[in-house]
């Protein structure tokens, strides 16, 4: 068996081992007292403490390895595992099993003693993972490095090394701005959906109650939040996509064919979607006032532009006038690169200009085509600003989409863990609507390159 | 041997500089505010005055922000960028104190801070366990402003004599436009919204607390009631339409009673030829009137690093500040409630000071509930849906805004 399958075995036995290892399992006492203040700091001690900020690195450090080992690159696999031993081996050092007990009962007896109740560590008990599973851990870490290591006396094997680590040097900084404020964050964001969490305090965890609220609740606020949110956001969707499709399409294809002033009606097209998102909405709020707007005054009417259901045709109008010039720039690029000798010979046989369109255009764009349903699908369910700008929550929510509940219940009402959990399922449904899609692209991807053989 | 001696010379000049530059810093005092517009450009005119009279003494800082609270505990989580003192709402302090957020003022005391420059009862409003933890900036509440050429036109003064007027006098002016024909085009009243058109008149109506024993309590009956009475309102063609924008109704001479803040005066004083007054919001009754006032207080966020010469810095600010606050009156058509400010007669003369008045005082309240921002977001939630639309039934709305407190209560907010 070759060395790189023995790291990856080993490697993925540290990383199920790691998962058990460094917090804190169960902590159960008689009194309920005691039990409730347990249960707080416990999470307390776990969850926030200094050497627990290393998990994270520790996580990604193991899947760069692993990436490296499939890849048939024991070198790299063995630097980056050695850096994730001594990582791992430096958060045991701070965070035994005996010296998290002792902690706990510390800042618990501490509590207790302001209230005057002497509790004995006896009436608590705390059930940490014990020390012989960091043990393994660390000794299944260092076996994939002894697996792997490199002989660095042979200037082969340093010349490859180098060969390797080149791309990761590059693609360093993305990777530690990615950690630092996308990873680390949507890791918390992940725990903070099954705690209860203020924002001031630690967060408490209470395991599924928050999906448990909001999804099965019938009668709880947040569990009609959750369901109008999301079916407003999803209306969203499918009311905007097809728009944000079809005319930035319908622009780059009109005004590609202008002999003059392309470039100068591109750059006009392409505008609004430099103006930020309260410039926009503002300008059409303003506009569209029923009392003193130029479009009612105009138009010598008072008509409410902005109730349902015309406020849906608003929210559609303003996001594709706004958002229309980055898919338009994608389109302009994708038409100059199809081939024109196509559309010559389909002259010569005498095609039409739908023809030409249908079996020449569509065919040679569906990738971009592709590529922007599915970007513009995910940027469309992390609408915000156009709703709660131009309608708010007005005719009962009616455009209420689920990141306004979610900003109103993280950083008004401060329930952060509810908000959590409402971002976590759109995220959850984010994820399934672009797995589908991108199986359609390959799909259709597969199909092209078959027809072509 | 030059280059050494160039170099040599060269460092003790800087650090001769930079040695000068510390001797002669002034104390950097960072202050936020929730003030933006116009009252943030009155506030930022007193801050460079004061800045102007202790330059090279003392340096105030002003930030106005629209949400300073989520700021706040960012910084205080974060520890950098913590405010020195900041204005922010009374009804926030309660909870921000639990959060540790704040420190008590009682420490400026020992500097320019005097409490008897104060009203007792605001002050009683910040003072948790014995502890002050602010101090009295302005009263902010919602008014009734009114336009005196439509009341004389549709001869109404009447209905003016008390300052007060009721929901019954609303309807007499309702009347009275629609005997001229011009109910079309001019309006009796608007809908002010949210929490400032309910919890007085909630609690005149039902001769209940909506706060007991710091719980929230509402019975939706009462609050139904208090719904139903803007839907009459509406459904008798009395109160501006959903969809027209009563501030411009009222600035283009088209309502006559226009339900805003007594930071609306800010703009309504900049308009020419309007002619108008300010009362208190219309009540159900004069024996039972009830005014819901706010106000914005000094409060010190927690910062174990913040040196004892930034607090007296800070102490000196904010007695200036007070002493100073005139112009927030005259300019801003607010109510300062510094004590030897509001007996000047240049405040007595001001159109909403009148909230100011001994006399009036038992007719205001200062609502005060842990979970305050709570309690707003679930009226903001409830909207103005049950006004306009019959088919709703008025009674739901008080019970889903209990229900989405009580939620969020127990979701741990």
């Amino acid at each position: 068996m070759k060395r790189t399958t023995i790291a990856t075995v080993l490697l993925l036995c540290f990383m199920v081992s790691f998962s058990f290892s460094g917090v804190v399992a169960a902590c159960t006492a008689e009194d309920t007292t005691v039990s409730t203040y347990v249960s707080h700091y416990y999470t307390l001690y776990s969850l926030s403490s200094a050497p627990v900020m290393l998990l994270p690195l520790i996580i990604l450090l193991a899947l760069v390895a692993l990436v490296s080992y499939v890849q048939k690159q024991p070198n790299v696999g063995f630097l980056f595992t050695a850096v994730m031993v001594v990582l791992y081996v430096v958060f045991l050092a701070t965070y035994s099993a005996e010296n998290r007990n002792n902690s706990v009962y510390n800042i618990l007896n501490a509590q207790f003693e302001e209230l005057g109740v002497r509790v004995r560590k006896r009436d608590f008990n705390i059930v940490m993972t014990p020390n012989w599973v960091c043990y393994l851990t660390a000794g299944l870490g260092v076996l994939t490095a002894a697996v792997s290591v490199p002989n660095f006396k042979t200037k082969l094997t340093r010349y490859h090394l180098k060969a390797e680590l080149e791309p990761y040097v590059y693609i360093a900084p993305q990777i530690v701005l990615f950690v630092t404020f996308s990873l680390v964050p949507i890791v918390y964001a992940v725990y903070a959906a099954f705690t209860q969490w203020d924002l001031y305090n630690d967060p408490v965890f209470t395991g599924l109650n928050n999906f448990r609220t909001i999804l099965f609740d019938s009668s709880n606020t947040y569990y009609g939040q959750l369901r109008n949110g999301l079916w407003n956001t999803i209306k969203f969707v499918i009311f905007t996509t097809p728009f944000c499709i079809a005319v930035p399409f319908a622009i780059a294809m009109a005004t590609r064919q202008l002999a003059r002033g392309s470039k100068l009606l591109q750059a006009v097209y392409y505008l609004p979607s430099l103006m930020s998102t309260t410039t926009v909405m503002l300008s059409w709020k303003y506009f569209f006032n029923n009392t003193y707007g130029a479009a009612n005054n105009l138009l010598g009417s008072t008509w409410n532009w902005f109730s349902p259901p015309y406020s849906w045709v608003m929210l559609v109008i303003v996001t594709v006038w706004w958002c229309n010039g980055g898919n338009m720039v994608i389109y302009q690029s994708a038409l100059a690169s199809v081939p024109q000798d196509q559309y010559e010979a389909a002259s010569i046989d005498g095609a039409g200009s739908f023809a030409k369109f249908r079996y020449i255009t569509l065919p040679n764009l569906s990738y971009p085509l592709m590529y922007t349903l599915v970007t513009t699908v995910i940027a469309q369910f992390n609408v915000y600003g156009q709703p709660n700008l131009l309608t708010g929550y007005d005719y009962n929510g009616a455009t209420a989409v689920l990141l306004m509940y979610i900003r109103d219940a993280a950083f008004t009402q401060q329930i952060a863990g509810i908000a959590s959990a409402m971002a976590l399922i759109l995220g959850v449904t984010i994820m399934c609507v672009s797995f589908f899609q991108i199986r359609m692209m390959r799909g259709d991807s597969k199909r092209a390159r078959r027809a072509r053989v | 041997m030059k280059k050494m001696l160039a170099l040599v010379l060269a460092l003790v000049f800087a650090l001769s500089l930079s040695s000068v530059a510390v001797a002669e810093a002034p104390i950097t005092v960072q202050f936020w505010t929730v003030f933006g517009g116009d009252d943030g450009a009155t506030m930022q005119a007193l801050v460079d005055q004061f800045n102007e009279e202790y330059a090279g003494q003392i340096e105030v800082v002003h930030s106005p922000l629209a949400d300073p609270y989520t700021n706040l505990s960012l910084a205080v989580q974060s520890g950098t960028d913590i405010p020195d003192i900041m204005i922010g709402h009374v009804e926030r302090v309660p909870k921000m104190v639990e959060d540790g957020l704040l420190v008590d003022v009682e420490f400026l005391t020992e500097g320019d801070v005097d409490f008897a420059n104060y009203p007792d009862y605001v002050l009683e409003r910040t003072n948790i366990d014995g502890y002050q933890y602010g101090i009295p900036w302005d009263f902010n509440a919602p008014v009734c402003y009114v336009n005196l050429d439509l009341i004389e036109k549709y001869g109404l003064e009447s209905l003016l004599e008390d300052r007060m007027v009721t929901f019954d006098e609303i309807k007499q002016a309702g009347e009275a436009i629609a005997a001229a024909g011009e109910s079309e085009t001019v309006k009796a009243i608007n809908y002010y919204g949210g929490f400032n058109s309910y919890v007085a008149r909630y609690e005149e109506l039902g001769q209940v607390e909506l706060i007991q024993d710091g719980n929230l309590v509402i019975d939706p009956e009462v609050w139904g009631g208090v719904v139903s009475t803007f839907r009459e309102m509406y459904t008798l063609g009395y109160m501006v339409n959903r969809e027209d924008d009563a501030s411009a109704m009222f600035l283009g001479g088209n309502l006559v009673f226009y339900e805003a803040g007594t930071w609306t005066n800010a703009t309504l004083m900049q308009v020419e030829g309007l002619n108008y007054d300010c009362i208190m919001m219309p009540v159900f009754s004069p024996e039972t009137a009830l005014c819901r006032a706010g106000t914005h207080t000094w409060m010190q966020p927690e910062n174990e690093d913040r040196t004892e010469e930034t607090d007296l810095a800070v102490a000196t600010f904010v007695n200036w500040m007070g002493a100073h606050s005139l112009p927030w009156a005259t300019e801003a058509g607010q109510v300062p409630l510094y004590k030897a400010v509001t007996e000047t007669e240049e405040f007595k003369a001001c159109k909403q000071t009148f909230l100011a008045d001994a006399g009036i005082s038992e007719n205001i309240k200062i609502f005060q509930y842990y979970y305050w921002s709570t309690f707003t977001s679930a009226v903001d939630h409830a909207g103005a849906d049950a006004i306009y639309d019959e088919s709703i039934d008025v009674n739901s709305v008080g019970a889903a805004i209990q229900q989405e407190v009580d939620d969020a209560i127990a979701a741990g907010v």
